[in-house]
């Protein structure tokens, strides 16, 4: 277990930037998931915080101490890797106990911590089994049991759910967390999968070609995206966006674009006037209702039936879609008519250029 | 006749075709081992030996070999190049296949999994190598071993046949290594050294292929006919190839060209029956 501190991070391979400038603080105990698309830098900063790839200036802390020169035996991480890599030749007792062999600890130590790690994580009937004569769920358990083995003081985990089916992915998820809260390792879990990240972290560290976009409680990244990327990237059905311009009119605030001229409540008091935005509302937070004046003008696009509720898929006025959450069961034919509103208080304003947050209608 | 019994028909025939090609010239050979010289020369062909008689084994290895009936089969002029040839091929075989591997599984490793300057080009340089026919090197080899006084030894045997074996069982290595998972990862994660992940990590998982490697380079070494016949004919040097081929240039001896030919046959064919659970594996890897 160890707080571990990343300060002005940088890598590049060549003059290509894989990692910019990145600070980020892991709580002691805490599980932090790193989320972004591939590419995005975030499996290289999981390797430089396990030793495996080192960091091109910048320096990595363990509890205060520098350990960005150390292996990452020497720093005493586990970790596990995509699809739960194991040694193909290895039973599972000898794969756990390959973490151990270079510990100096006594045979018996080591046979009491892999019959613990084990039982910990149930796999003491497996320790005789091939990795080839293992499911994938029992893979990722014995790939687990490898790492808590150690008493790591950062267990890190890159995609390894990713190759299993939907189901398993979710037991497994659920699985995890459990775990991480009992042991209460610092636990870096990196994904793609927003859903994954969301359930999982106790923060989430968003990062996009190399920076970090935003870190915090997935709470706080689905309510106060900071960044539009953000905004759009985490959240199932995705937010949804608007463009316009903003013009202040009788001593009030109204978002204009060619299909709409909505008056925008709350405390926008940042947003300059005149200026082009960009206004980002949950599909949660929007309503069918009667056409009216601030009402937005819909084309139905196509309905997906959650059971619990309906997604509305829309062609909105300015051409991007547009999703609104129906009350289960609801239709319509492809192509009608629809109109939506939403209270702007609950929007917030992203500038198109930088793509930062300009405004937000409320103090959340 | 429906579709699917036409595909079996088709299979059955191509795996007959298969078979015959292959099994019909050794037939032969086996038949002709077990004959005498005038029942080989009777017209039409026998099709098996009316009474099998090991005469030719006898003869080959310098032996005269006396039938019931009391007719002599003289032991045969080439047995002294044939137990020299026996003797050599085994040592050359075995000292090629030994250093091939030694040197073949680093290097593979290296180029499979390690990235450096140029690896590429050298890459090439090795496909290079292998698509060289031997024969077109066989002059310059003559030439420089005849000014080094290397005609005519093993040693000089050992290190052209080097030159078959490495790069072609490197070649075949290479792909074999980038195909197994990236446990250097692990290795790493778990604080063991380069070198002791590449012995005792990636060598035991890479054992069939290894193996495969071992052997394929075995076999070059065994059947090199070209280099062996030009640089070692006629010397303390010579192989069990190069030595068989002195039937040719002589009174006709089939049934102990036939013989010798078995014989040769021999170490192949118990390599490949003893390491079929491997080779089968390294087809799945």
């Amino acid at each position: 277990m160890a707080r571990i501190d990343l300060r002005n991070i940088v890598k590049t391979y060549g003059s290509h930037h894989a990692v910019e400038n990145l600070d980020m603080t892991i709580e002691d105990g805490e599980l932090l998931v790193l989320l972004g698309p591939s590419g995005c830098g975030k499996s290289t900063t999981m390797n430089m915080i396990a030793g495996l790839t080192e960091p091109t200036s910048g320096q990595i802390l363990f509890d205060g101490a520098d350990v960005t020169s150390h292996s990452p035996h020497q720093r005493n991480i586990a970790m596990v890797f995509q699809s739960s890599l194991l040694y193909p030749h290895l039973s599972a007792h000898d794969n756990i106990y390959m973490s151990l062999k270079r510990s100096g600890l006594s045979k018996q130590e080591i046979e009491a911590r892999i019959a613990h790690a084990a039982q910990t994580v149930d796999v003491t009937r497996l320790l005789d089994k091939m990795p080839s004569q293992l499911s994938g769920g029992e893979r990722q358990r014995v790939a687990t049991a490898k790492a808590i083995v150690r008493e790591p003081a950062g267990f890190l985990l890159d995609e390894p759910l990713s190759a299993l089916d939907a189901s398993l992915r979710l037991s497994l998820r659920a699985e995890l967390v459990n775990l991480q809260k009992r042991i209460r390792t610092t636990m870096i879990f990196v994904t793609h999968d927003q859903v994954e990240a969301m359930t999982m972290g106790d923060r989430i560290g968003v990062m996009r070609k190399g920076r970090l976009e935003q870190i915090g409680t997935p709470t706080d990244i689905y309510n106060r995206p900071a960044t539009l990327f953000v905004a759009g990237f985490v959240g199932v059905p995705p937010m949804n966006f608007l463009k316009g311009t903003l013009e202040k009119a009788d001593g009030r605030l109204w978002l204009i674009n060619p299909s709409l001229r909505m008056e925008i409540k709350g405390e926008f008091a940042n947003a300059a006037p005149q200026k082009e935005v960009i206004l980002g509302i949950r599909p949660h937070l929007m309503r069918l209702t009667e056409a009216g004046a601030s009402a937005l003008p819909l084309t139905v696009y196509a309905i997906e039936q959650l059971g619990n509720e309906a997604i509305v898929i829309c062609d909105g006025p300015d051409g991007g879609k547009i999703r609104v959450v129906a009350p289960a069961g609801f239709t319509a034919p492809v192509g009608a008519r629809l109109d939506a509103t939403f209270d702007s208080a609950a929007a917030r304003l992203y500038d198109p250029a930088s793509e930062q947050v300009l405004a937000v209608g409320k103090k959340a | 006749m429906t579709g699917r019994n036409t595909k079996t028909f088709w299979l059955v025939l191509a795996v007959a075709v298969a078979l015959l090609w292959t099994f019909l010239p050794m037939y032969w050979v086996v038949k002709y081992a077990f004959m005498t010289k005038t029942e080989i020369a009777r017209f039409p062909p026998m099709l098996y030996p009316p009474e099998p008689i090991l005469a030719s084994f006898f003869n080959i290895f310098g032996f005269d070999y006396t039938t019931a009936e009391g007719t002599v089969f003289k032991a045969s002029g080439q047995a002294r190049q044939i137990i020299l040839g026996l003797r050599n091929s085994l040592i050359v075989a075995a000292i090629v296949t030994a250093i091939t591997t030694l040197v073949v599984v680093p290097l593979s490793y290296v180029f499979a999994r390690l990235q450096f300057p140029f690896k590429g080009k050298l890459l090439a340089a090795i496909l290079l190598s292998v698509s060289l026919p031997p024969v077109s090197t066989l002059i310059p080899f003559y030439t420089l071993y005849v000014q080094l006084g290397l005609t005519g030894t093993l040693f000089g045997l050992i290190v052209v046949t080097l030159t078959i074996t490495i790069p072609i069982v490197a070649w075949m290595l290479i792909g074999f290594f980038r195909n197994l998972p990236p446990v250097e990862l692990l290795a790493r994660v778990d604080g063991f050294s380069r070198l002791y992940t590449l012995t005792r990590i990636i060598v035991p998982m890479a054992r069939s292929g290894i193996m495969v490697a071992a052997v394929i380079a075995f076999l070059f070494s065994w059947n090199e006919y070209v280099y062996a016949q030009i640089l070692v004919t006629g010397s303390n040097a010579v192989t069990l190839p190069a030595a068989m081929s002195g039937f040719l240039f002589q009174v006709p001896e089939p049934a102990q060209l036939a013989a010798s030919l078995l014989l040769s046959l021999l170490p192949p064919f118990c390599i490949a029956f003893f390491l079929q659970k491997h080779i089968a594996e390294m087809h799945i890897a």
